[in-house]
């Protein structure tokens, strides 16, 4: 592990839009890096401080621009979270990290930067409760995002290989949680009722968005190359994770659970929403060992217990200001204030029209003495 | 005969007519009438005279006073003393010794309920206010899901079964460190894995830093629900070398059964022989870690299911690790799955340093089949003593 400080002159950030990539370019763009952001959307609103090319990453013409805008080191933020197995999906987030790759190869860029998850490693009766960085993926890839994710892992620790010169950081992130919906932990706590295995509760990890960010700056400051685990350092169980966040679980028998997911998946997709984490996830624990995030990087991230109630509290805050009622009773006051506006200009328009009744009649009057 | 009518009765009859019937002689009513028509009404003065002549006789004679009497102490023991005197003089005397005992227990003191409706308020509050923080999350557990106020409840339990229905006697505590790590090493059997329960009751009960064992459990059992849950609150870690290593490097005191399942599967007249220690992990884990062994024999454990026959097939159709036949299970269902109140001795032996070898040598298996053998021997030694001074199963 090489840790040392450089200096970077141009940034590439795919996946601008995504939540990380959106904090990290406001981030880096303050502290005056130039940044060129990358994402397939059109930005709607204008980002100072970046400048956009709306393309895909699997743009073969991407060398090319990495090579005249001289980029240096790239953060790679375009993964799309999708449960299902979709083509074109996993087209853009496995042959498009690829297809990345080549293009920074050919154009030289020094460093690239990978957030990743701890979800690769995937969740099995028999691993141990704190997996390093060097152990094997395993249990079957239940969901679709799982599978792509060991993928793009397994293609980068073979590039690795060739690779000598370039600095290569895979940062695993424990479950996300904070500045939105990043992580498929923040969509399961965002449910109204979790839905859990009876009788079965893993220890699960979780990291504060910001220090994602903190972390991520950090490996563009300094060249640490190779798989780190980032999570804070207390796992916690499930069902405490739920209690702190404020949501209710809903225990399911385990071999209903199992089944009745299949069967569900036969009519209809949409039941995936109900079950953001596969079970076997929610089943055994998949901690990560972050000893070496401790020793490298020099890294504390904030408390478990904190970064779990506070994502609670901003979810509830969130639900109260979007609740059908405060909505409707923001329209009745808005109703109720033009309305009063409206009220107040016909009343003033009035008034006036009287006024100059009166005067007109008042000079009538004169006119007619004076005439008598 | 004296003809003159009879003079006309002067009353009117219900429906306003004139009677018609004669009058009764020297009246001026019928016989039906007369009874009817007042003797002519008292006058006022005659009222006021007969009530004041009822109220000088009222005067003088007062009415005896019918309210009930107050209820006082003094009436009642008047009147148990009534009651009593009903009885035989035996009865009579044996009435008054019970009450005068119930009266000078503390049964009667005042304090002694107050005291008691303050023991079990100050219960209900607690558990009540234990229960709303464990509902609110606001609890702690370490990195590996040991939940020390769940052992805390569960203790009472694993203390029945220790000192009442195993009668555990437990000897070589103070081999164990009072800090710093140690591995102990113990024979696997009956065929629930209670003698590692019983191991951990002990030790946190008799050893003087009251230190908690952590138990390497088989990877099958996370994949049940409940025990799973069960196992990660009281403390056990799967058995994986990382676990392991990484316990140890925390100066944990960690329990492993190198037999596994072959241990506790095997049949009842095998019982007490050691079969192979695994691969020899343990002996790995503890040379890379520089850890004392600490061989642990536990003795009446096999008798608690004397296993007839490990049933293979059935095992393998229910994926199972084994299937025990005893002679109660599965004949008696759930009740045979009682375990037998057979005695219990748990011997921790002495220390073997492992500090004395090379750690550079951790790998090489001639130096670890070499100390799998010596603690395999100690082990065995210690369970043949204590077979030999064995008198009886089910006493000891």
């Amino acid at each position: 592990m090489k840790v040392l400080t450089t200096l970077m002159k141009t940034l590439v950030i795919t996946g601008l839009l995504s939540p990380l990539g959106r904090r990290m370019a406001r981030l880096t763009a303050s502290m005056g890096v130039r940044v060129l952001g990358i994402d397939i959307k059109p930005l709607t609103k204008p980002f100072p401080g970046v400048e956009f090319v709306q393309t895909d990453i699997r743009n073969p013409l991407l060398a090319e621009l990495f090579k005249t805008e001289k980029v240096d080191t790239i953060l790679h933020c375009a993964f799309r979270w999708r449960q299902r197995h979709v083509e074109e999906i996993f087209d853009s987030n496995v042959l498009g990290t690829i297809r990345l790759l080549g293009a920074a190869e050919t154009a030289g860029v020094r460093k690239i930067i990978l957030p990743s998850s701890t979800f690769v490693y995937g969740a099995v009766a028999g691993n141990p409760a704190f997996l390093g960085e060097d152990s094997d993926f395993k249990g079957r890839p239940h969901d679709a995002y799982v599978r792509e994710l060991r993928e793009i892992e397994t293609f980068v620790n073979g590039f690795r290989h060739q690779q000598s010169q370039m600095v290569i950081t895979v940062l695993r992130f424990a479950n996300l949680l904070g500045g939105g919906l990043t992580s498929p932990l923040a969509r399961y706590l965002s449910l109204p009722a979790a839905p859990t295995l009876l009788g079965f509760e893993p220890m699960l990890q979780v990291l504060h968005h910001d220090d994602a960010l903190r972390v991520l700056g950090h490996c563009l400051q300094h060249d640490c190359d190779g798989v780190f685990n980032i999570a804070a350092a207390q796992p916690l169980p499930l069902y405490q994770l739920l209690a702190l966040a404020g949501v209710p679980p809903m225990m399911i028998l385990h071999p209903l659970a199992y089944q009745g997911l299949q069967m569900g998946r036969m009519f209809s997709h949409r039941i995936d929403a109900l079950v953001p984490i596969p079970w076997d996830f929610l089943r055994y624990s998949w901690g990560a060992d972050t000893r070496r995030m401790v020793r490298c990087l020099h890294f504390t991230p904030i408390d478990a217990k904190t970064t779990v109630q506070q994502w609670g509290q901003t979810l509830r805050q969130h639900r109260r200001q979007n609740s059908r009622l405060t909505q409707a009773a923001t329209e009745c006051w808005q109703d109720i204030v033009t309305m009063n506006q409206k009220c107040r200009a016909t009343h003033q328009e009035s008034s006036r029209r009287l006024a100059r009744a009166v005067a007109e009649l008042r000079g009538r009057g004169s006119a007619t003495a004076v005439k008598a | 005969m004296n003809n003159t009518p009879r003079p006309r009765c002067q009353a009117q009859t219900q429906t306003g007519r004139p009677c018609r019937l004669p009058a009764v002689a020297g009246q001026d009513y019928c016989h039906i009438h007369i009874k009817q028509q007042p003797t002519s009404p008292p006058s006022s003065a005659e009222l006021q005279a007969e009530l004041r002549c009822r109220h000088q006789t009222l005067a003088a004679h007062p009415q005896p006073d019918t309210s009930p009497p107050l209820f006082t102490a003094e009436e009642l023991l008047h009147l148990l003393s009534q009651l009593l005197n009903r009885f035989s003089p035996e009865t009579q005397e044996w009435l008054r010794q019970g009450l005068q005992h119930l009266l000078a227990s503390e049964w009667c003191d005042r304090q002694t309920w107050q005291g008691i409706g303050y023991v079990l308020q100050v219960l209900t509050e607690t558990q009540l206010d234990m229960l709303k923080r464990r509902l609110s999350g606001d609890y702690e557990v370490d990195a590996w899901g040991y939940d020390p106020e769940f052992v805390d409840t569960i203790l009472p339990i694993l203390g029945f079964f220790f000192q009442r229905y195993w009668r555990v006697e437990m000897t070589g505590v103070e081999h164990i460190p009072m800090q710093g790590r140690a591995l102990l090493v113990a024979n696997h059997s009956g065929v629930l894995p209670m003698d590692g329960a019983m191991i951990a009751y002990g030790v946190r009960e008799y050893h003087p830093a009251h230190r908690l064992v952590r138990c390497l459990v088989a990877d099958w059992f996370p994949t049940l629900p409940f025990l799973s849950i069960f196992l990660n609150k009281t403390g056990q870690v799967v058995a994986h070398p990382d676990n392991g290593r990484r316990l140890l490097e925390a100066e944990e005191l960690v329990l492993v059964f190198p037999e596994g399942y072959k241990g506790v599967g095997k049949p009842f007249k095998e019982r007490y022989q050691l079969t192979r220690l695994g691969r020899g992990g343990f002996v790995r884990m503890a040379l890379e870690t520089g850890t004392p062994i600490l061989p642990v024999a536990v003795v009446g454990a096999e008798e608690t299911y004397p296993l007839l026959w490990n049933a293979k097939p059935i095992a393998r159709l229910l994926g199972l690790p084994y299937f025990p036949i005893t002679p109660t299970f599965p004949w008696l269902g759930l009740l045979g799955a009682v375990p037998l109140p057979s005695k219990w001795t748990i011997d921790i032996g002495e220390p073997i340093d492992t500090r004395d070898y090379d750690p550079q040598r951790a790998t090489n298996p001639a130096l670890i089949s070499e100390i799998t053998d010596l603690v395999r021997q100690r082990l065995q030694d210690q369970i043949n003593v204590r077979l030999a001074e064995r008198q009886s199963v089910f006493f000891g």
